[in-house]
């Protein structure tokens, strides 16, 4: 029996040997700190107040799935361009930062969620009452910042050619269009929000709404059980009523409308 | 049997050490140790056995009688919600314009609020003691009476109004849109939502099955040889110990060993294949078709409200766009451009029609319903710019459509029953598999022990 008592414990080491070996990739649900990418520029969504301190719709997103998955946060704040970088390159596990899930996009990375449905809306000075739709940008001088194409991209999914004015970033848009020199700025309505509710009354929020953006999670590729974690907690978000606060609370002040909130239909983990 | 009282009897006999009868490591402690660690290694072999064939069993209740019927049942539950809303736009586009296609889209919008309610029971039964599922069922249940008060209140509307087809007037417009965003931003999300949560449920349940089937293989396979070992160890023993070169009823243990051995393996490997074959090829390919099925009805009604709704016409023309990308993707900016890629992509008849991902080309295999339903896809496509050109009257302009959308929809369900029945097979070969299984381990437990033991039992009175 002495010399079997081993053997019998190797036989059942075994197992337990094999299944750490067959484990599935990395998965976020392993680790005890989450490093979310968001954006710190974007007035609502995700910024540095005076205070130093994170906040904006994103940010709180970002806290509640934490939250929820009990894991300690490492922000990482990112540039919009850098959104896809910081997951291939392995500096952040999530990017919650405005970031549309596209066919495109699925190809590299994987995304969580939807956590929010957005609309690509316009805004334009606050008298300017001739811009009702995005037909009626026809002509008309529409800020581009730099590398966004989004008078080109209008024109090829809508069939609408406006005048694209270039512009540094947001904020430069948002002085162009309150001085005069464009007429009118499009992206999505959250962001519009944010810089509507900066101009303190310049600029209004049309209310357009003229494409859908599915607002999802990104994350590294090849983590089903992460992501189905996070659409968990998702579900949790606005089952318990979380979504629709922060979204009263971040946006109904700069004049979105908020009637009805839109759960987000799931893209799926594969 | 004490130690002391043997030993020195039987080494100390002179005739019997040079006859070499007792080898003089035999004794009955040495003798017994060597079978109860035979049946020790037998019964960790056939424990191990009888536990991985339980969790094969769980896995299949799971993926077979619970979760994968739930997934049906959502999904079919989002169909009828999508159509019923899609009957109501039809409804409000036609106007007073055409009363027979009126009529057959009165008389299913009846037939699909039948099937909402029965979808609607159904799915909250199979939830089971799941209480996040049951809540979100309930308030899909909720949501869905405020949708048909609204859908009502549109109807009638349009009933006053009584106006010619695509004249909608702006109240009728209004109040439709209450009813589509309801069912658009509450009501299909969360019955899709439903269908994934449980699509997960049956991932979990695979993924962990085929843990413990392969943690089963490792340790039936180490204690199924650590038992024969322990046997022909125990046969030796007697062999030299006493010299009987052969003991029946160690050779029937052995033999019974050797074939719990190979048929367990065997077992359990069959059931793997059986559940992977279930999983990947049945679920998986069912589950995206059953998502496009549920995504393609999204996308004919988007197709019926761009002629309903015109203020919102770019959008519900922009959702349909990323609908077609989800189920079909082609790098494209827009339908048009769509279009043309899925032409050139697909009018090359190989085995299968070349995919860059999407719920519908997921579900593609070398079958002919495959490119039936590959052609009608095109073909709906190809009605739906038609549909925008816009020649003839919103009534034979959404009937073209419709036609399409038919002929789309009859495809890809047959296309969704081949992989059902793959799925099917799966669980019943998986459960033909390991039924009597769990009754024949005990059974071969004590025939082994029994063998075991009778085969040492003549030896150790030996000692007496």
């Amino acid at each position: 029996m002495r010399r079997t008592a081993p053997l019998l414990a190797a036989a059942l080491a075994l197992p337990l040997a094999a299944a750490g070996c067959t484990a599935d990739d990395q998965s976020i649900l392993d680790a005890d700190v989450l490093r979310i990418a968001i954006q710190t520029d974007q007035p609502l969504i995700g910024w540095e107040n005076e205070d130093g301190e994170y906040e904006g719709y994103d940010v709180d997103t970002a806290r509640y799935i934490a939250d929820h998955l009990g894991k300690e946060i490492e922000w990482v704040p990112v540039l919009t361009a850098d959104r896809e970088t910081v997951l291939l390159e392995d500096r952040a596990d999530l990017t919650i930062a405005s970031f549309s899930i596209t066919q495109e996009r699925k190809r590299d990375i994987d995304f969580a969620g939807p956590y929010a449905i957005a609309h690509q809306d316009l805004l334009v000075r606050a008298g300017d009452t001739e811009i009702a739709s995005i037909a009626d940008i026809t002509g008309r001088r529409l800020c581009s910042t730099r590398g966004s194409n989004v008078s080109e991209r209008i024109n090829l999914e809508h069939g609408v050619s406006s005048v694209p004015v270039l512009a540094e970033d947001a904020i430069q848009c948002l002085e162009m269009l309150i001085d005069g020199r464009v007429d009118v700025i499009a992206t999505d309505d959250r962001i519009l929000a944010g810089l509507a509710w900066q101009s303190n009354g310049a600029a209004r929020l049309v209310g357009a709404g003229y494409s859908e953006e599915r607002l999802g999670i990104g994350m590294q590729p090849g983590d089903t059980a992460g992501c189905e974690a996070i659409n968990r907690a998702i579900t949790a978000m606005y089952a318990d009523g979380t979504a629709e606060l922060l979204m009263q609370q971040w946006f109904a002040p700069a004049g979105m409308d908020l009637s009805s909130i839109p759960i987000p239909q799931y893209e799926g983990c594969e | 049997m004490s130690l002391p009282r043997t030993v020195p009897r039987l080494e100390d006999d002179p005739l019997a050490l040079r006859l070499d009868l007792v080898h003089p490591t035999a004794s009955p402690p040495r003798l017994l140790v060597r079978a109860v660690a035979a049946v020790l290694a037998l019964a960790a072999m056939l424990t191990a056995l009888a536990v991985a064939a339980a969790a094969a069993n769980d896995a299949l209740d799971v993926i077979g009688h619970e979760a994968g019927p739930q997934v049906v049942a959502t999904t079919d539950l989002y169909f009828a919600l999508s159509d019923a809303d899609a009957q109501v736009a039809t409804l409000l586009l036609l106007g007073t314009s055409d009363p027979d296609a009126a009529g057959a889209a009165e008389a299913r919008y009846a037939q699909r609020r039948g099937e909402i309610a029965a979808a609607l029971l159904e799915a909250h039964r199979l939830a089971g003691d799941d209480d996040a599922q049951r809540t979100t069922i309930e308030t899909v249940m909720a949501r869905y009476g405020e949708y048909e008060q609204l859908a009502a209140e549109a109807l009638l509307l349009a009933q006053q109004a009584a106006y010619p087809q695509g004249e909608a007037p702006p109240e009728v417009v209004a109040a439709y849109r209450e009813a589509g965003d309801l069912m658009s931003g509450q009501l299909l999300p969360l019955s899709y939502n439903l269908t994934l949560e449980n699509a997960t449920t049956v991932r979990e349940a695979y993924d962990r099955a085929e843990d413990r089937i392969d943690a089963g293989l490792l340790i039936v396979a180490v204690a199924g040889l650590i038992a024969l070992a322990a046997l022909v160890w125990l046969q030796i023993h007697l062999a030299r110990g006493f010299g009987r070169v052969f003991n029946p009823s160690l050779l029937v243990a052995t033999a019974v060993c050797l074939l719990y051995l190979g048929t367990g393996l065997a077992v359990l490997d069959a059931e793997q294949t059986a559940q992977e074959t279930a999983k990947v090829d049945g679920f998986d390919s069912a589950l995206s078709l059953a998502r496009a099925n549920a995504v393609s009805n999204a996308l004919y009604v988007d197709q019926v409200r761009y002629l309903l709704d015109d203020e919102r016409a770019a959008i519900y023309e922009q959702t349909l766009f990323d609908k077609a990308q989800a189920l079909h993707y082609e790098e494209a900016d827009n339908l048009d451009q769509y279009r043309e890629r899925l032409a050139a992509s697909w009018s090359l008849r190989s085995t299968t029609p070349p995919s860059t991902g999407g719920l519908l080309s997921d579900g593609f295999t070398a079958s002919d319903a495959t490119w039936t339903a590959a052609d009608a896809y095109r073909a709906l496509m190809d009605a739906d710019a038609a549909m925008r050109i816009g020649v003839g009257t919103d009534a034979e302009r959404l009937a073209s459509v419709r036609e399409a959308y038919d002929a789309y929809d009859t495809a890809l369900d047959a296309l969704a029953d081949e992989h059902l029945a793959v799925f099917r097979t799966g669980i019943d070969e998986g459960e033909k598999a390991i039924a009597d299984f769990g009754f024949l381990l005990p059974a071969a437990m004590v025939s082994l022990a029994a063998f075991t033991f009778t085969g040492i039992a003549p030896r150790l009175r030996e000692f007496r």
